[in-house]
């Protein structure tokens, strides 16, 4: 079909089409303040007293060619450095995982519900954690404690195994039959994962400690060592904004627009998995983050993937960095479990939002 | 040029399509009729590229099925009996979908783009509705948005698959009034419908499927007669012709 000549209207609607690209830089630029700021007050509260002027010294300190004296003691930069700093840096990354995650299933699978666990990553993680808790101890893979290695194999070796099942349905390629292949995989992981847990008495703390999540015991080798899969994980994703807009028309006029809907999902599906798995590696099972992050973040009118990704992920990032704060500062010198705050504060703020959105929240 | 050559699908054993042969002209709009059931929408599947077990779809001579996905979206575009409508979205980002295959994968629309967006949404007169979200239109909006996209798409061949069913007489109208006056461009129209009428109103040919085969195809007039359709619709029909030519198709209760 060829077109005619634009007419003086269509010419002057051009300037208005289609993404006002202002108006995300501004709301990217919004999110990635709140972040920063939700970080700052990560390193500035905590059981030792530390001068928030010192802590934003002493960071300006550690940039290249600054040299700043920011007045703290030893003590007080190593509590900042070793103990707060990889714990509000990885809060922020495995926030940030699993808001993304959560808002690129909500799109791949057309399903407001959907959260990055959706396929059994939990459920891998939690059994390939268990495992390493109940049966191997102590002992260590080439310095490495085994339980992030089994934790990060468990929930990936799920994903690919709901994969497998969801195209063993049939035709086995839409999203429904790979849903329904992670709710098999989920239920039989859960249930051996219970099984051995429960084998062991002496563990049991051990294991539901782990799976309410925790961020207490973060170190800079943990950053380090997921932060290349959350990187690749969520460039990957990130990338793929417009293509879960087409996936959103369904996958027949999907299809008509050139599109092949199971390979964009199987892309997606592996780069959600190779973070979420690396997330829940080092931080157990969180949850909610995943599920009410995006749906907030649309209750605050951002419309379409190529704005709610990225900005999933900074909420998520800022919410779980809030979420730990209350948990280490709520009940001093207790902590609550991180999993226990976010379904805390998630599952009421969930509601509102539903409340709010009068079902426009939809994905 | 569409050519459907033996044209035979078969969904869960059981055959849909039995071997059908159909052309289409450049620039023609053919309406497909036929009882629920008959195949209609599996034919305009198999017609977009859809899976045939046996027989050719060609297009300009070119099998159908031969055409990458990409090269065939750009030349093919369908409108769906119920798309989806995405809640997030604006009528203007709706339509801008339409550019999909014309971009990378990992692509986003130019100014290139963004001129044949505001193009569709001017030529079917949406320019007022270009930031309105999706889930405010009415259904006689909706249906132009999704027309829109189809357009942005630049195809040759346009497939309707009951384009109209769910909107009022005047709306149907307008819409297929829309999409006559496109037929300027060379665009091909082959649109499944259940009313007769408007069928024999915009159609240069009609296509009745019954039992998965074209049991009679040609010109409204030569088609949409009443021994014809009584005998496919299983109905007792009469179709009557004002003086203008117009034909509109009248059920007749087998109780008084």
């Amino acid at each position: 079909m060829s077109t005619d000549a634009p007419t003086p209207a269509a010419t002057a609607g051009v300037q208005a089409l289609p993404q006002a690209a202002w108006a995300l830089w501004v709301r990217l630029t919004c999110a990635v303040v709140v972040l920063v700021g939700c970080m700052l007050a990560g390193l500035f509260i905590g059981a030792v007293h530390i001068p928030p002027g010192g802590v934003v010294l002493d960071i300006l300190d550690h940039l290249p060619l600054v040299h700043i004296d920011s007045g703290l003691t030893e003590q007080q930069r190593d509590v900042l450095w070793l103990l707060r700093m990889p714990r509000v840096a990885l809060g922020a990354l495995v926030g940030a995982t699993l808001g993304l995650g959560g808002a690129a299933y909500q799109g791949t699978f057309r399903n407001p519900l959907a959260d990055p666990y959706l396929l059994g990553v939990a459920a891998g993680a939690g059994l390939g954690a268990t495992i390493a808790i109940v049966y191997a101890q102590g002992h260590s893979l080439g310095g490495q404690s085994l339980l992030p290695v089994l934790a990060f194999a468990g929930g990936a070796l799920a994903v690919a195994l709901a994969m497998l099942v969801g195209r063993s349905f049939g035709e086995g390629r839409s999203s429904t039959t790979l849903i329904l292949g992670g709710v098999a995989v989920a239920t039989f992981l859960t249930a051996v994962q219970t099984f051995v847990q429960q084998s062991r008495d002496d563990t049991l703390r051990i294991v539901y400690d782990w799976i309410l999540g925790r961020l207490a015991t973060s170190q800079w080798s943990e950053v380090r060592m997921v932060l290349p899969y959350l990187v690749v994980s969520a460039v990957v994703v990130l990338l793929h904004g417009r293509m879960l807009d087409v996936l959103g028309l369904g996958d027949d006029t999907a299809e008509s627009l050139g599109v092949n809907p199971a390979r964009v999902r199987g892309i997606v599906v592996i780069a959600v998995t190779l973070g979420t798995a690396a997330a829940v590696a080092v931080s157990g099972l969180i949850g909610f983050v995943g599920i009410v992050v995006p749906h907030v973040v649309r209750l605050l009118g951002v419309r379409g993937y190529r704005a709610l990704l990225p900005l999933s992920a900074l909420a998520g990032g800022a919410f779980l960095v809030l979420c730990d704060l209350l948990a280490r500062t709520a009940l001093s010198p207790a902590e609550l479990p991180i999993g226990v705050v976010t379904a805390l504060v998630g599952a009421p703020v969930f509601a509102l939002v539903l409340r709010s959105a009068r079902g426009s929240a939809q994905p | 040029m569409i050519e459907l050559r033996d044209v035979r699908v078969v969904r869960g054993g059981r055959p849909v399509l039995h071997g059908v042969n159909l052309d289409v002209p450049r620039g023609a709009w053919c309406a497909l009729i036929g009882p629920n059931g008959a195949g209609k929408s599996t034919l305009l599947r198999a017609i977009a590229g859809g899976p045939v077990d046996g027989g050719a779809v060609l297009i300009d001579g070119q099998p159908v099925h031969a055409i990458g996905r990409r090269a065939r979206a750009r030349r093919m575009a369908v409108v769906d009996q119920q798309p989806t409508m995405p809640a997030d979205m604006t009528v203007a980002d709706y339509v801008a979908l339409g550019r999909t295959p014309y971009l990378s994968y990992f692509g986003r629309e130019g100014a290139d783009d963004r001129r044949v967006v505001a193009e569709c949404l001017d030529r079917l007169d949406l320019m007022a509705f270009a930031g309105r979200r999706v889930t405010t239109l009415s259904g006689g909006e909706w249906q132009r948005t999704v027309v829109a996209r189809a357009l942005a798409q630049q195809p040759d061949v346009l497939l309707l698959d009951e384009p109209t069913s769910a909107l009022d007489v005047g709306r149907q109208l307008h819409v297929l009034e829309l999409v006559d006056r496109l037929r300027g461009d060379d665009l091909t129209v082959i649109s499944a419908t259940h009313d007769l009428g408007l069928a024999a109103a915009f159609s240069d040919r009609v296509a009745l499927v019954s039992g998965g085969l074209i049991v009679a195809e040609g010109a409204p007039a030569e088609v949409i007669r009443e021994s014809v359709l009584s005998e496919h619709y299983g109905a007792d029909l009469r179709v009557l012709r004002d003086d203008e030519g117009h034909l509109a198709v009248v059920p007749r209760r087998t109780r008084p």
